[in-house]
């Protein structure tokens, strides 16, 4: 038996030849992706982040002064409050979204039988409807002089009409209406994978349907809650439209400081370091997620 | 026995009025779509006026023409790049790909408001790019092309690569191998990933309005301005035809997902 | 190191396939470890060995599928180390068939014709030659998914032969079928390949399939060549323990040889065992560390038949208590435990003159007796 020793120089020659081929290869798929990447995910972030420590003239000039007041002013302030309201709207979003979704995804998978399709189609129409005139169709619905006040009033239960918009409530009821199909979605695919056998097995052990649910459904679809959390939470971190347009200037969100700052302000230095600020916070919470839940839940989800 | 049947009743109760949640919103705005109260929030009899007037509205068809092109450069570019580097990222195996998987993550997960802003300063400030066409058409590339790459990276992962193997081993180069083989066995995938892009091009709002300019109004953006005037009878009738094409494309990305399953289910 | 200096040193006619110590190393394991042999035109040869021996990977370096890291592999006498997969002259079977989903059988089975530019009606000529070989008439139209199991196996089998190859390559290739057809496939691949008579390479980790179909036989572990031999040599006289394990030899005895004359051997167990074996022609004693005899070639007599009467020198007789038997219908698989040692006999009790009543049962004295010619002698 030839007893194998270090690389031979032909072995050696090999891999080399090998390396050149990967490099090669990697040119040839990878460039287009690796530039979009650097120049245009990369090099932006670093401007604004160069810019954050920067301070802005009465005329929203950029002044070369180098500043720690615009960081400061998030960690210390009143936009360090909207960014902690921003993660706690976000998480009652999720949490909301479980709740409602859960049921209805368990319904289409275990009751849904021929039906299926169309519910799910039912479910993801609305989710891939533009997202403006959604939310604008809700401002219908609640507004003011909206349908549901206006119809209140009409038959005498009210004489004024009740103010939804601009309330804690109003934002809430848009993040979930704008996210709840990405809730349900995932859950229902976790559901309709489950194996039915597994149940069976659990109510012939002596589960009660309840218990079942809890010792064995419910854990068994943990990759799917996860997905459909990771698909709610991340984005409604940094909502802007719906802070926008269901709180006006009284509930603000971090996505809707960051806006001002751009577009009414004009301030880049400070819009900068909210924005900065903000891809932070996003990029703790996928690393916690990538910690917690993996790489692949993750990219599954999306 | 008595409880086993009440528990479908209340969930589908539950779903029911989950579904009317997701759907009234929507359906009002159809039906005061063809409604003639001219504020477009309240039903005053049968009309159909405000499509006359959509198809007569310069602004709107010039914002329609402007969000087309805009998607479909997307949807060819993104699909792609994405092809390309899905096929890369599945085949190659190298130090720092798992650092630029998480780099191609980061376009989706941020919140537009910072990859806007982000783009806006980088093009007015570093690379003076003029805004209008080319800012929006890059931008929409940088927050699309991620998508197909784990679209299509989803269904290579199911792909037999054997076929591959089998196509170079008959005599055929690699090129002959992609166009005979890999291509059309992907091809669903690569449609699917076209169909889902060019809805979240043509309907972003946030990134594109960081980026657009003066001058440059999207369709989102037409939409956006109007709302400033509350409801009005012409987005009524925007946002029905919206989801009268959602609909009409989700059965067209469904029949082509179940033609793709029936020529693959070897 | 070019392997024209070597062809010119070697006047006699080339070989179908050669391989020159070929080494093939992946991140933590040697696939294949300095593996040298030859193949010869027209023959059936198989890589046997169980899942993980380097034997596919082997056989996907023979077919440009993947690159080796020192060595030389020769087809038709030229060096091909450097062609890539779609410009040698030999074609693969894959275990999953690998059929183009989206192409007819006819398409599947011209798809390398097409790649060769060959006329159409040539190819529609050819095409329809292979699919009676391979008894697929009727089939033409049909797509992948419409096909059983054997049939996509014929339609792979036409794919690669219609190119005519030096060597057609068989990875696994009946591995995905069930168990009838795939002594039916069998058949048909012996048949096939004695028709048009190209050079089969196959690679199979199941013994019988290897025994029955090869022409000659190359067992392999761990990335090393064990032993090569036409399918007799390799059952009856395996050269090391694993190959003896392997080609279903049970009862392996380790030991050395303590005593030594012209003709006869007397060999001591580890276990205590000690018999006599006659002096092999081509294995020196000192080298010799154990044998290995077959369950089949075992004889048990029940009672107390006095064995001395039929019992020459080099013959083995050994009692011992019946502690299990697994009834198999055609015949029983027994395990005999050697009285005064924990030594386990694995021996396999057809019926023949006893007739359908002939009983073992549990517990039950026997003697168990082989002659000194089953007796196979091992070297590692």
């Amino acid at each position: 038996m030839p007893v194998l020793d270090d690389m031979s120089a032909s072995q050696a020659q090999a891999k080399k030849r090998e390396k050149r081929k990967l490099t090669l290869d990697i040119t040839a798929y990878l460039s287009p992706i690796i530039i979009i990447v650097v120049v245009f995910v990369f090099a932006p972030l670093a401007i604004i982040l160069f810019f954050s420590f920067l301070k802005s003239g009465p005329y929203g000039q950029i002044i070369y002064t180098f500043t720690f007041e615009n960081i400061a002013a998030i960690l210390g302030g009143g936009y360090g409050k909207v960014f902690l309201k921003s993660v706690y709207l976000a998480i009652q979003t999720n949490f909301l979204c479980i709740l409602l979704g859960y049921p209805i995804a368990y319904y289409i998978a275990r009751f849904g039988g021929k039906r299926k399709v169309l519910w799910i189609f039912l479910i993801i129409v609305p989710s891939w409807s533009s997202y403006l005139i959604r939310l604008y169709a809700l401002k219908t619905l609640v507004g003011t002089k909206g349908t549901i006040n206006t119809l209140l009033i009409n038959i005498g239960v009210i004489s004024e009409p009740i103010q939804i918009l601009y309330t804690n409530f109003a934002v809430t009821m848009a993040l979930v209406f704008a996210w709840l199909p990405f809730m349900i979605l995932p859950i229902y695919a976790a559901l309709d994978g489950l194996d039915r056998s597994v149940l069976e097995a659990a109510t012939d052990l002596g589960a009660t349907p309840f218990r079942r649910f809890f010792r064995v459904t419910l854990p068994l679809t943990r990759g799917g809650l996860l997905a459909g959390s990771i698909l709610v939470f991340i984005p409604t971190v940094g909502e802007w439209l719906v802070p926008h347009i269901f709180g006006g200037s009284k509930i603000m969100m971090a996505g809707s400081l960051v806006a001002h700052k751009f577009t009414a302000v004009g301030n880049i230095p400070q819009g900068s370091s909210l924005a900065i600020m903000l891809a932070a916070t996003l990029v703790l919470i996928l690393y916690l997620t990538i910690k917690w839940g993996g790489r692949e839940a993750l990219e599954k989800a999306l | 026995m008595k409880k086993r049947k009440l528990a479908p009743k209340i969930l589908w109760i539950l779903s029911i009025l989950t579904l009317i949640f997701l759907w009234a919103p929507m359906i009002l705005v159809i039906v005061y779509s063809f409604s003639n109260n001219k504020y477009g929030s309240s039903w005053e009899g049968f009309t159909l006026k405000w499509y006359v007037k959509l198809a007569t509205n310069d602004q709107v068809r010039d914002a329609l023409m402007r969000s087309l092109i805009i998607a479909g450069v997307t949807v060819v570019v993104s699909t792609l790049i994405g092809t390309v580097t899905a096929y890369g990222l599945y085949k190659l195996n190298f130090k720092g790909k798992n650092f630029l998987r998480t780099s191609i993550l980061l376009p989706i997960v941020f919140p537009s408001v910072v990859t806007g802003s982000a783009l806006l300063v980088f093009f007015t400030r570093l690379i003076h790019l003029p805004l209008g066409y080319p800012s929006i058409i890059i931008a929409h590339i940088v927050f699309c092309s991620p998508l197909a790459v784990f679209i299509i990276l989803g269904r290579m992962q199911r792909f037999d690569w054997a076929w591959e193997e089998a196509a170079l081993d008959l005599g055929a180069t690699p090129l002959r191998t992609f166009i005979r083989v890999t291509g059309p066995q992907l091809l669903p995938a690569i449609m699917a990933s076209a169909m889902l892009i060019f809805p979240w091009s043509f309907d972003d709002f946030v990134i594109t309005y960081f980026v657009a300019g003066v001058g440059s109004t999207t369709l989102p953006i037409y939409v956006f301005s109007q709302l400033r005037f509350g409801a009005t009878p012409v987005i009524n009738t925007i946002g029905t035809l919206f989801v009268t094409v959602t609909m009409l494309g989700m059965l067209a990305v469904y029949f082509v997902q179940k033609m793709g399953k029936s020529s693959s289910s070897a | 190191m070019s392997g024209s200096d070597t062809l010119n040193t070697e006047k006699q006619p080339a070989f179908c396939l050669e391989i020159r110590d070929v080494v093939k190393q992946f991140p933590g394991v040697t696939a294949v470890d300095h593996i040298s042999l030859e193949i010869k035109e027209g023959e059936i040869f198989t890589f046997l060995g169980p899942s993980g021996c380097g034997k596919s990977t082997l056989l996907r370096i023979v077919a440009g599928l993947e690159n080796q890291d020192q060595g030389d592999v020769l087809i038709a006498g030229e060096v091909v180390n450097d062609l890539p997969p779609y410009k040698r002259d030999c074609s693969t079977v894959f275990q999953s068939h690998a059929l183009f989903p989206h192409m007819s059988v006819a398409d599947n089975i011209g798809f390398g014709l097409v790649e060769r530019k060959i006329p159409k009606a040539d190819i529609k000529k050819r095409v329809q030659a292979k699919v009676d070989l391979v008894n697929l008439g009727g089939m033409e139209d049909r797509f992948p998914h419409q096909l059983s199991g054997g049939q996509m196996q014929r339609v792979a089998l036409a794919r690669s032969l219609v190119l005519e190859p030096t060597v057609l390559l068989l990875d696994e290739p009946l591995a995905a079928l069930d168990r009838k057809l795939r002594k039916e496939m069998q058949i048909e691949l012996k048949r096939i390949q004695r028709e048009v008579g190209t050079t089969f390479l196959n690679v199979t980790h199941d013994q019988k399939e290897a025994l029955s179909l090869s022409d000659r036989i190359a067992v392999m572990k761990d990335g090393v060549l064990l032993q090569i031999g036409t399918p007799n040599e390799i059952y009856e006289t395996p050269r090391t323990r694993f190959v003896a394990s392997f080609m279903g030899a049970t009862n392996i005895f380790a030991g050395s040889v303590i005593d030594a004359s012209d003709d006869l051997l007397t060999f001591k167990a580890d276990t205590g065992l000690q018999v006599i074996i006659p002096t092999p022609a081509d294995i020196p004693a000192d080298q010799i560390t154990g044998f290995s005899v077959h369950p089949e070639l075992i004889d048990l007599i029940q009672g107390d038949a006095n064995p001395e009467l039929t019992c020459t020198e080099t013959d083995v007789m050994l009692p011992g208590t019946i502690k299990e038997v697994f009834y198999l219908g055609d015949f029983s698989e027994v395990s005999v435990i050697l009285d005064d040692t924990d030594l386990i006999l694995t021996v396999y009790m057809t019926r023949g003159w006893n007739g359908p009543n002939m009983k073992m049962s549990e517990g039950e004295h026997i003697i168990a007796q082989w002659s000194g010619e089953s007796m196979n002698l091992l070297v590692g």
